[in-house]
């Protein structure tokens, strides 16, 4: 299976916010996308999503365009992962991840035996049984960011898009959410684009990195590649080292490490 | 555990439906002329079965021409305004909308009071009411769909509907400041007020049929508004069409609702309170709430009702009773569940 976008123009009504991106994602691949806020990150994955109207250019999944398919349609090859949020009702884990089956059910389906026992399924993905009659409004933050992605994964889509899964976790949920997501596609086999602010887990994660700098500019390739010391420096102001090691267990690893310093402030009020 | 939590659900929905029965039968007893209980069970025996009446006829016509039509336009109002109160809070995401949100109510007030005004006949009434009901909501609607285009379509709902609810209520009271202060004007704040003390069978027959129209389509929606309280562009995300599911839901409530308010003038609180006690007793899962809070409307309502025939020497009109009742209860909802919208 393959995701194909190809010269994608993108914005809000008549403004254009991303011009002419085009990139491949296939099954089994993990594509981190990068960028500082403002960039338009959310409004390709809008637009990607059909949320938004595409202003020019074409999406593809297996050479097919997409622009006359349903929501139903699309929401049965491409799922979606919003930031983790609370709901105004107290619905019960297990319902929440069955609402991922309403591509299959239509407007007026409600899920049977089967599609519950596919959403039972997709939170035994994630190991997170424990929470199938737990309240979602009362479980913390990351729990709350693992259901929604198994509500994604009992769509049964070919492809997943997430938004900053871990932007509102704290550390170690943040490493707990992405192995997940890394053991997720192993397990699974679904492409992947994630947005992330994390050049570490584009890093440490990602098959490719996507990234968008300030002035627009769209890179795209193996994350050591497009996440260096000047990329980062050109797209966020800050100076960056960038480090390979060792780690015990005797895996390769590149971080990045920021080097805080005065002119960091004194650029910034130039600005 | 989900087989006893199903279990408990289908036993508490039976309990529902046992005490909508038993007060079905209680309502034909209780009045200014009671009927021993014995009596009414073999005068509505003697309708299927022949049995040779022993009764007066008049025990006959109080039952089937004045308690009758009472007690099912009692039934068919609550049911009719919580079933559209909880479909339009999954809708809009928020557990305090009621359903008069989109200016129905406002719509169909005005509608009554101006044809008090030019004096038609109580089908008249009833048919302007239901008429501007469905009107206002088409503005509201509308002008949400105008304006917006690009914006959050659910937050333009809400505040077209703020705006056409408080124009209609502009109209009403222009319409009871140019009326005769000797009789037009008592009859429009009397229907107001809300009241099913002067329900006649044929009004209720009429606004039967799109009263359960209406509740039909919403049960047969009822699981995707699970869906779409989570938002409009999640829902869309998860492979609804939201556009038509919201139109469905508008469409039916407003029919359903418009049709209550044609019969019944204003009764409030039902429409917000009964969604969340059906919610406390049952859950937010619109898959089971929906059908608890149609048949809680219909059982809170007719017991309300009950009391409004019996309290006191002169009929209270039922909307202040189920105010009385309502916001005080309600407050303590709020108490009750403040931690979240158990």
């Amino acid at each position: 299976m393959q995701l194909k976008l190809e010269n994608v123009q993108c914005g809000y009504g008549n403004k254009k916010i991303i011009e002419a991106i085009s990139f491949t994602v296939e099954s089994g691949e993990f594509l981190c996308l990068l960028g500082p806020n403002g960039v338009g990150k959310t409004t390709l994955f809008k637009t990607i999503l059909r949320l938004l109207k595409l202003q020019s250019g074409r999406i593809l999944i297996d050479g097919e365009n997409i622009a006359k398919w349903t929501q139903q349609e699309f929401a049965k090859k491409v799922g979606y992962v919003p930031q983790a949020h609370a709901s105004s009702f107290a619905f019960r884990v297990l319902d929440v991840v069955a609402m991922g089956r309403a591509a299959h059910l239509g407007i007026w389906g409600s899920p049977s035996k089967m599609d519950l026992e596919i959403a039972e399924e997709a939170i035994d993905t994630l190991s997170i049984g424990y929470l199938k009659n737990s309240i979602y409004t009362e479980i913390s933050g990351g729990e709350r960011q693992l259901v929604l992605i198994a509500r994604a994964l009992a769509q049964k889509p070919e492809f997943l898009i997430m938004d900053e899964p871990t932007s509102n976790l704290d550390y170690g949920n943040q490493i707990r959410v992405m192995d997940y997501i890394a053991t997720m596609i192993k397990k699974s086999g679904l492409g992947v684009i994630m947005t992330t602010h994390s050049p570490n887990h584009a890093l440490q994660y990602g098959s490719k990195v996507a990234a968008i700098s300030r002035n627009g500019q769209f890179y795209i390739g193996e994350p050591r590649d497009v996440i260096t010391a000047s990329y980062l420096k050109e797209t966020y102001h800050v100076q960056i080292e960038i480090l390979q090691s060792v780690l015990q267990d005797g895996t390769q690893a590149t971080i990045c490490v920021p080097l805080a310093k005065q002119d960091f402030w004194s650029k910034i009020t130039k600005e | 555990m989900k087989l006893t939590r199903s279990s408990g659900d289908s036993i508490k929905i039976t309990v529902l439906l046992l005490s909508l029965l038993s007060l079905f039968f209680i309502s034909f007893m209780v009045g200014r002329y009671p009927i021993a209980p014995n009596m009414v069970l073999e005068i509505l025996t003697a309708k299927v079965m022949h049995v040779a009446p022993y009764w007066p006829t008049n025990i006959e016509i109080i039952m089937f021409k004045i308690r009758l039509p009472r007690i099912i336009s009692a039934i068919l109002v609550g049911a009719a305004l919580s079933t559209a109160g909880a479909a339009y809070q999954g809708m809009f995401k928020n557990p305090m909308v009621s359903p008069s949100i989109l200016g129905v109510t406002a719509g169909a007030s005005f509608g009554a009071a101006l044809a008090i005004l030019l004096a038609w006949s109580t089908l008249g009434i009833q048919f302007s009411a239901y008429a501007f009901g469905l009107l206002a909501v088409m503005l509201t609607y509308g002008i949400a769909t105008w304006v917006g285009k690009r914006g959050d379509a659910v937050l333009m709902m809400i505040l077209a509907g703020i705006i056409i609810g408080t124009l209609f209520s502009s109209f009403v009271s222009l319409t009871k400041f140019v009326a005769d202060p000797e009789n037009t004007l008592p009859a429009i704040t009397y229907w107001l007020l809300g009241s099913l003390a002067s329900t006649n069978a044929d009004a209720v027959y009429f606004a039967a049929i799109p009263i359960i129209g209406g509740i039909v389509v919403l049960t047969l929606l009822r699981w995707n508004l699970n869906v779409i309280s989570f938002g409009d562009e999640e829902a869309r995300a998860l492979g609804v069409n939201t556009i038509k599911l919201r139109f469905l839901v508008i469409l039916s409530a407003t029919l359903i609702t418009s049709a209550a308010v044609s019969i019944s003038g204003i009764i409030g609180m039902v429409g917000l309170v009964v969604p969340h006690l059906s919610r406390m007793l049952i859950g937010p899962n619109y898959k089971v709430l929906l059908p608890v809070s149609t048949i809680m409307g219909a059982v809170f309502l007719l017991l309300v009702d009950d009391f409004a025939r019996i309290l006191f020497s002169v009929e209270v009109p039922l909307g202040i009773l189920t105010s009385l009742i309502g916001a005080p209860f309600f407050i303590y909802l709020l108490y009750k569940t403040r931690k979240g919208w158990a």
